[in-house]
């Protein structure tokens, strides 16, 4: 796979990096697991295989072999040699094929998946891209224009032109709408009911400092009272931390692993994907949830995605 | 007995918190639990997070997570909370504090109107204990330094190198990378503090003990060019 055109940040990413975190090095990963999952599963890869995590404008992408791919997560309206590519099916591409984004339709990171991965090491265990300290996926960072990634299998179809599966994953129950589930954070008693009610009962605009590390969030400002000193400690993707400015922050993949901000919220796993595909702009509002309903939600979730390569192998 | 904390953080994690107790005797038992947690709790976890006064774990499902705290809360009744640790030998680490690497040693002269040579006597003669590694991957905070040196943050995040060594506050810390940093820095170690090719890639690990030595610009150099460090 070349890269003709590179777009503003094409990553490989995983199902995330463990084990580190004791050492400063975050999980990271997809942004939307899910999205990043399905792409593997499509092309009847491992569920750990890499992807191609992209965001608008994405690359253009040339496959002088061909290649069998998917693309899940947000709809870029991916063209090759003139013909539209749906998400969410399988693709086989011919020799030569020219994949492109043309438009930017819904979402904000759109995945590739393709048979048999790409010729890439594992660091730490991962294929995910820590672009901060620069070490894994392709060279520790975003493509460039003429990457040169070899794919480790050539398509087991040969084709004209771009082949597309007949059957689809249907996606929208992974990306319900509605308000975002958190649950109660460490410090989330540092609020008084009133600044409670005002974080619940408004909406807050995602701002144009948001990226993997986390969004910046913009609404009424969120007062505080510090009930004691908070020495730095564990945080997670899904934490929300209170800025001292009153402004939350909300955590990504790629945060830091420790933070001294009180951590007021926590998104419940279940709508990571969903908060993964909006972007600047963007509004959301939360409901609070207890831990239970939570865990609860995530198994319902983990169990369809768990279904999914069963499904397929009866087609 | 210590009292001790453990309640869902998430869904899939825990946090462990020691309240009522000093910095020293709270930390004492992160350390504790974090080794206790490493030997005998793997099979629920994911990873683990020890901090200050806070052990985070987190687990690989939601029902494990609910498994390990019933695990836990059960397990107290019979842990030992271990011995201060005897005195361990600490880490020698060397920085090379020449202002020709540039520093900020001159301008934390003036705000504590103490000599540099004096800061870099004070950096030099406690042992440090880190406490946590985190912010960048290898990133040790370590504590605590003499209080006539202790110096707040820079108002806004620069530049700084992969070596440098910082003081924020009572703590003390060494840039394991390139990045933007708050810290003001008083020297640079060429050692490399984060390396993926190493089985255990952070040079400095939560609970050791830290000294630092002085080397010349010299020494710095050569030890510079026969490493293959971030620098």
């Amino acid at each position: 796979m070349e890269i003709i055109k590179a777009g503003i940040s094409d990553t490989f990413q995983d199902r995330g990096r463990y084990g580190f975190a004791h050492l400063g090095v975050g999980a990271g990963g997809c942004m939307d697991m899910l999205a990043g999952l399905l792409a593997n599963v499509l092309v009847e890869n491992e569920k750990d295989e890499a992807v191609l995590e992209m965001h608008f404008p994405a690359p253009l992408l040339y496959f002088p072999k061909g290649a069998t791919i998917a693309l899940t997560g947000a709809d870029f309206s991916a063209i090759a040699d003139g013909h539209a590519l749906p998400l969410n099916r399988k693709i086989i591409l011919p020799v030569g094929a020219m994949l492109q984004f043309s438009r930017k339709q819904s979402g904000q990171r759109c995945y590739l998946g393709v048979a048999g991965g790409w010729q890439l090491s594992k660091v730490l265990g991962s294929y995910s891209t820590h672009v901060k300290a620069g070490f894994g996926g392709w060279q520790g960072r975003a493509l460039k224009k003429w990457d040169i990634i070899p794919l480790r299998n050539l398509p087991e179809l040969k084709s004209i032109v771009p082949k597309v599966s007949k059957w689809f994953v249907y996606t929208d129950l992974f990306y319900e709408k509605g308000p975002i589930r958190v649950v109660p954070g460490p410090e989330w008693d540092w609020l008084s009911y009133a600044a409670k009610k005002i974080l619940l009962n408004n909406g807050f605009t995602i701002t144009r400092h948001s990226d993997r590390m986390g969004y910046h969030l913009n609404g009424p400002v969120i007062k505080f009272e510090m009930k004691e000193e908070l020495l730095s400690s564990g945080v997670l993707p899904g934490t929300v931390q209170l800025l001292p400015n009153g402004n939350p922050l909300l955590l990504m993949a790629e945060c830091q692993t420790t933070g001294g901000y009180p951590r007021i919220l926590h998104v419940a796993r279940v709508d990571m994907p969903r908060l993964a595909q909006m972007g600047a702009g963007e509004s959301l509002q939360f409901e609070i949830i207890d831990v239970q309903k939570a865990a609860n939600l995530l198994q319902v979730q983990l169990k369809s995605i768990q279904s999914l390569p069963n499904a397929l192998a009866l087609l | 007995m210590p009292t001790f904390h453990i309640h869902p953080y998430n869904e899939v994690s825990l946090l462990i918190k020691f309240p009522g107790q000093t910095l020293e005797q709270a930390h004492k038992n992160v350390q504790h639990w974090f080794d206790f947690a490493k030997q005998h709790c793997m099979h629920w976890l994911t990873d683990l997070i020890p901090a200050y006064d806070s052990l985070l774990l987190i687990c690989k499902s939601p029902g494990y997570a609910q498994q390990l705290q019933y695990v836990l809360l059960d397990q107290n009744m019979q842990v030992e909370i271990s011995q201060p640790a005897v005195s361990k030998e600490p880490i020698k680490i060397p920085v090379c504090y020449d202002r020709a690497l540039g520093n900020d040693l001159e301008v934390m002269a003036m705000q504590h109107k103490i000599s540099v040579e004096n800061i870099v006597q004070l950096h030099l003669q406690n042992k440090y204990h880190v406490y946590m590694v985190g912010f960048l991957p290898g990133f040790a905070y370590m504590g605590e330094v003499d209080a006539r040196i202790a110096t707040p943050r820079k108002p806004s995040p620069v530049p700084t190198r992969a070596g440098a060594v910082g003081i924020a506050g009572k703590q003390t810390g060494i840039y394991p990378l390139n990045s933007p940093g708050g810290w003001n820095i008083v020297g640079y170690t060429p050692l490399n503090m984060f390396d993926i090719k190493q089985a255990s890639p952070s040079f400095l690990q939560t609970g050791q003990k830290v000294k630092f030595s002085p080397i010349d610009l010299e020494t710095y150099q050569n030890m510079i060019e026969n490493s293959d460090g971030n620098h």
